[in-house]
């Protein structure tokens, strides 16, 4: 029998930015909403990781606008209308709008302007390409947002459940119902009955060094499949290229430096902008390298790598020299990490490494309602393919909301299957009984957890090669047929199994881990963030398209759909 | 790990070395109580050729413990880079956050406290969360909201840029974990005033009904004990929002009663107790002392203060301080009625006028009489002269480093012994707010014949006497017990004969704790000058 039972109009799954905009708007619609999440609703996920908004793309001119659409189709992977739909969004929703009005003050010049900053610099050394707004201080942006939206919700009477994990979407007759799920301080194993759920459960943490909160495994895009959602561009991600390295850190968590964009923000005696990025790469034999790259700046680093000058985790460095130091003080959002550290900006070289940030791909919506296919299920955010970044997580958070609460006004309360419910929670609440007191010596998830990370870390990284996705493919099989049978848990308290929560979440990662890899050894071209070492090309003529994945007959089902060339065209 | 295996091209090495690290232990849904565990733990720091260390955080040490040494201790863990504010335990009794602060080479990790415990180092998060509701964190508009972006005028940008300051707060509870008042009596506590000062400073809130909440959630029961700005890992100075927000409500007349007329009596009377300045160096009367106005030049004023003037009790540690210098041929001088309150206590209430006004007549009267150094009775005023009276070049010294001083310079020695087991209470204002922990120490531990037994809360950490911010005032009728009862009997509970002190408001509450605890026969409560004179 679960502890408690909860019947709302929606659900939201995941408390970063996504999930309480989303709460945001369902509430201001009149709706009874519930949000659950892993963590902590707005301190959790890579949302409060994040430093700028790029809210203030509703300042690009028209000329500019075609430039950022382009950009955004990730060298034609994307769905094109979703891509024009995301930017028509905000100005619709107008998401920096929405902030301001709850409270969140965007940095003013001292002439009272909104401060507005750009990703470069065009021909003339002018800002162009405005994109982001800041916070008081540039890297307190989410922060900031993330407190605002949550004061907000708490403030309209939407419950919040954290450190609950959600282990199972609901279904019945095909259309989502409700949820199950894990509160991990009490041990109290939940039913959650709603008419809409939206899920917003952000980007996974799968590799060794990526650029998320501990709790963000993907577990998303699992549970979308489960109900029989669609997930595609699951091979595509972004790298970040330079996280500082701590030797002594168990990977507690990733500080990035910005090595591009900020421009905009104050100008030197010479009237040139002011940069907090670091101005000069240096290789393991201590030359300086050009960062600059047409594929980005992670193929920079990668020819390092590939000359044995660097290595994917390190070895190579930056340095600040030249940058004004009062300047980064003020503006840079790592300012504070690198005083507390004792580092100092003017003289030292600083250990860098790459690390995946985001998942591009995910779970397939449609533009403008955020409708997955199955009925009663909406995805917002960085779970949701092309969603990533904050000023997106919020449009489509305002789409999935609009979509859950037409639903809920219109459907009558939906009815459980309690057979289901009853066979979950036994799924989970058994593991309290698999424990090395009762079954012996084992291993514990989060062995396995970090043993699939270090997989993908070394097989499955930006640049790949079917030797390495196969060998990952075999290591990841490995882990399924002669770990996870192995896996026990340490205790059987019901008071914070951390164990527990790991043992759920190791099946899903796993899927997800065989899902990358088998869409990457699909996928026989590069293309943007997709760098392959034995297919070196674009191939637009054969791959032009996208390769989606679903449950069929409760197996994986990988199908390639060409992509719609809605409005542009590569050739053109 | 770098490049070059344990070396980088900067030539900083790691070094390993052992760090040794006591865990509590406790799942209240299985265990009768708590117990420590200990486990040993490579201990790695970086070290610059220029001997810059940059040490393992504590959060890597615990992740080593549980994914290493298998073993379940249950901690928070999320970000790992001081944003999310969730990882905060107590470390060596200093609340940090673990994924943001440096490991110790020995440490002792148990969970914040104030907070009920989950399991091991987690906590319960939620009062702090419904301590912060409390207080409607989330803006309230004056005006409005109709246009984006929203207009503001020149003038309104500096404020708002200090006011989001506050905003960097990252709701870690860690000023929560360290505050004595917010388990025992109704007080908000730090955090959420934090945030309702914020609030109550932007232009574009209402401000004025948070001033309101404000009395409602004890805006005035805070001692100005500074252990939460100690506390934040973002520097963002609760005790200082608090009193910035006590400077509103004085402007806006909602200061307590007792509060007001104690701020009245000092601007009349120049002490809080009303009582006349002719009768202000009445203790000293049949003393050999030097007055200011009969003297030609002033080596050292004694500075005796509010408290040692005026109240019975106290006034037998100016004495004491008196015969202590005279004993030792020190030549000093006080200023007898001409002395004035130093408004430490008016600065914490926020009353920023009247503090303002004290501070031009002190300094005025010390320029009068060519004053270059001071010595205090108390803290209060050492702190008020040295730290609040802006920029002056009088030499302040609390008389525990000016006796200190002189045992350094061998000429301070003692004639008779004191066999009594002595421990001591660190004064909020000079061990946190002006580091002044060896000096007290090294003068009891100088006399012949006494055990000195240091308190379990004590030096940085120690626990306020409740006498502080405006508190010998203000009662809370709703405190569940007196903080000075607290501190009488932990002296008790290791044994001490003498409670020593070193400030005169300590010296009120302990010994009034004593009293209503029955501990008379027990314990006694001194300051250390009496103790000196004495055995001098």
């Amino acid at each position: 029998m679960p502890d408690e039972v909860y019947e709302k109009e929606v659900l939201i799954i995941g408390g970063g930015i996504a999930g309480l905009s989303a709460a945001y708007f369902a509430t201001k619609q009149g709706a009874d909403v519930i949000l659950l999440t892993k963590g902590f609703a707005g301190k959790s996920g890579c949302s409060v990781q994040a430093a700028q908004f790029g809210g203030g793309i509703i300042f690009l001119p028209e000329e500019d606008r075609y430039a950022y659409f382009k950009a955004r189709l990730f060298n034609f992977m994307a769905d094109q209308e979703l891509a024009w739909q995301l930017i028509k969004g905000i100005d619709e929703v107008n998401p920096a709008r929405v902030l301001e009005e709850i409270g969140v003050l965007w940095r003013r010049r001292d002439d009272g302007s909104i401060l507005v900053t750009a990703m470069r610099l065009n021909k003339k050394g002018e800002p162009s390409l405005p994109y982001y707004l800041w916070s008081e201080k540039m890297g307190d942006t989410a922060k900031t947002i993330s407190s605002a939206l949550r004061q907000e919700i708490l403030r309209r009477g939407v419950e919040i459940l954290d450190n609950t994990v959600c282990t199972k979407l609901l279904t019945k007759g095909g259309e989502v119902v409700g949820a199950t799920a894990y509160d991990y301080e009490q041990g109290r194993f939940i039913l959650l009955k709603a008419k809409s759920v939206i899920l917003a459960t952000g980007s996974a943490k799968l590799w060794k060094y990526h650029t998320e909160a501990r709790e963000s495994v993907g577990e998303g895009y699992i549970l979308a499949l489960e109900a029989g959602a669609q997930l595609v561009n699951m091979e595509f991600m972004a790298y970040h290229d330079a996280e500082m390295v701590w030797p002594w850190s168990l990977h507690l968590g990733n500080l990035y430096l910005y090595t591009h964009g900020g421009f905009g923000a104050a100008k030197d005696l010479t009237g040139k902008y002011k940069s907090f990025s670091p101005s000069k790469f240096y290789n393991m034999k201590g030359e300086e390298f050009s960062i600059t790259h047409k594929l980005g700046e992670r193929m920079a680093i990668e020819l390092q790598i590939q000359k044995g000058l660097a290595r994917k985790d390190g070895g190579y460095y930056v340095s600040f020299e030249g940058r004004d130091p009062e300047f980064i003080e003020e503006f840079f959002y790592q300012a504070n990490a690198l005083k507390h550290l004792g580092i100092d900006i003017s003289k030292d070289k600083i250990e860098v490494r790459t690390s995946c940030h985001n998942m591009i791909g995910g779970i397939k919506i449609k533009p403008r309602t955020a409708e997955t296919g199955v009925p009663g299920l909406y995805a917002c955010g960085a779970v949701a393919s092309q969603c990533l970044g904050l000023h997106n997580c919020m449009v489509s958070a305002s789409w999935a909301a609009n979509s859950a609460v037409k639903r809920a006004k219109e459907i009558e309360a939906p009815t459980i299957d309690l057979d289901q419910v009853k066979e979950e929670e036994n799924r989970v609440l058994s593991w309290l009984s698999r424990t090395k007191d009762t079954v012996g010596d084992g291993i514990p998830p989060i062995k396995i957890k970090r043993k699939i990370m270090d997989i993908m870390w070394e097989k499955c990284n930006y640049m790949k090669c079917e030797e390495d996705l196969l060998e990952a493919l075999q290591q990841l099989r490995m882990i399924r047929e002669e770990m996870m049978p192995r896996m026990v848990l340490r205790s059987n308290t019901k008071r914070w199994n951390y164990d527990l929560v790991e043992a759920l979440e190791v099946p899903r990662m796993l899927l997800c881990a065989e899902i990358i890899v088998t869409a990457s050894l699909m996928r026989k071209e590069s293309r943007g963030y997709f760098q392959r070492k034995d297919y070196p090309e674009t191939d637009d003529k054969n791959w032009l398209k996208n390769i989606v994945i679903k449950f069929e007959n409760g197996k994986l089902k990988f199908d390639t759909v060409p992509v719609k060339l809605t409005y542009v065209r590569p050739w053109e | 790990m770098f490049a070059h295996g344990n070396e980088n091209m900067m030539g900083a090495k790691i070094e390993k070395g052992t760090c040794k690290v006591r865990v509590f232990r406790y799942d209240p849904s299985k265990d009768e109580k708590p117990r420590y565990e200990t486990y040993e733990v490579p201990y790695l720091v970086e070290r610059a050729p220029d001997g810059r260390e940059i040490p393992m955080r504590i959060m890597a040490v615990l992740d080593y413990i549980r994914n290493e040494l298998g073993v379940d201790i249950a901690y928070r863990a999320t970000c790992g880079i001081g944003r999310c504010g969730t990882c905060g335990v107590l470390v060596n009794g200093e609340p940090k956050l673990a994924c943001w602060d440096a490991a110790e080479r020995e440490m002792t990790i148990e969970p914040l406290p104030n907070l009920p415990i989950i399991r091991d180092l987690v906590v319960d998060r939620r009062p702090l969360e419904e301590q912060l509701k409390n207080v409607n964190p989330w803006l309230e508009r004056k005006k409005p909201y109709t246009k984006f972006p929203e207009e503001f005028r020149p003038e309104e940008i500096p404020v708002l840029k200090d006011v989001f300051k506050l905003g960097r707060c990252l709701e870690c509870g860690l000023c929560y974990a360290s505050c004595p008042l917010v388990e025992r009596s109704p007080y908000v506590g730090p955090e959420a005033i934090t945030h309702l000062t914020k609030f109550t400073f932007d232009p574009r809130d209402k401000q004025e009904d948070r001033l309101t909440i404000a009395l409602s959630k004890g805006a005035y029961y805070c001692t100005t004990c500074k252990r939460c700005s100690e506390a934040c890992p973002m520097e963002i100075d609760p005790l200082n929002a608090l009193i910035s927000l006590r400077g509103l409500l004085v402007e806006a007349g909602k200061v307590p009663s007792t509060i007001r007329d104690a701020l009245e009596r000092i601007y009349k009377y120049g002490n809080p107790w009303g009582i006349s300045r002719s009768k202000r160096s009445e203790w000293a009367r049949n003393l050999k002392i030097k007055y200011a106005s009969q003297v030609e030049k002033i080596e050292l004023l004694y500075f005796v203060g509010c408290a040692a003037s005026y109240d019975l009790r106290a006034q037998n540690v100016a004495k004491a301080i008196a015969k202590n210098l005279n004993t030792l041929g020190i030549d000093f001088t006080i200023l007898g009625n001409e002395e004035n309150c130093c408004g430490n206590e008016v600065y914490s209430l926020g009353e920023r006028g009247l503090f303002e006004i004290l501070v031009e007549e002190n300094l005025n009267i010390f320029r009068k009489y060519g004053i270059d150094k001071i010595v205090t009775t108390s803290p209060h005023c050492f702190n008020a002269f040295k730290n609040r009276y802006g920029n002056h070049k009088l030499t302040v010294l609390h008389y525990t480093q000016f006796f200190a001083d002189l045992i350094d310079k061998g000429k301070l020695k003692f004639s008779k012994k004191i066999e009594k087991k002595v421990t001591y209470q660190d004064p909020c204002f000079l061990a946190r707010y002006n580091n002044i922990l060896d000096e007290p120490r090294k003068i009891i531990e100088s006399i012949p014949g006494v055990t000195f037994l240091e308190l379990r809360m004590s030096g940085k950490h120690g626990i306020c006497c409740g006498g502080g911010g405006g508190r010998m005032w203000y009662e809370i009728p709703e405190e569940q017990g007196r903080l000075a009862v607290d501190r009488v009997k932990e002296a008790v509970e290791i044994g001490a004969d003498i409670l020593a002190v070193a400030c005169p408001f300590c010296l009120l509450t302990l010994e009034d704790a004593v009293k209503t605890t029955g501990n008379e026969d027990k314990i006694q409560v001194k300051d250390i000058m009496e103790l000196v004179a004495e055995a001098l």
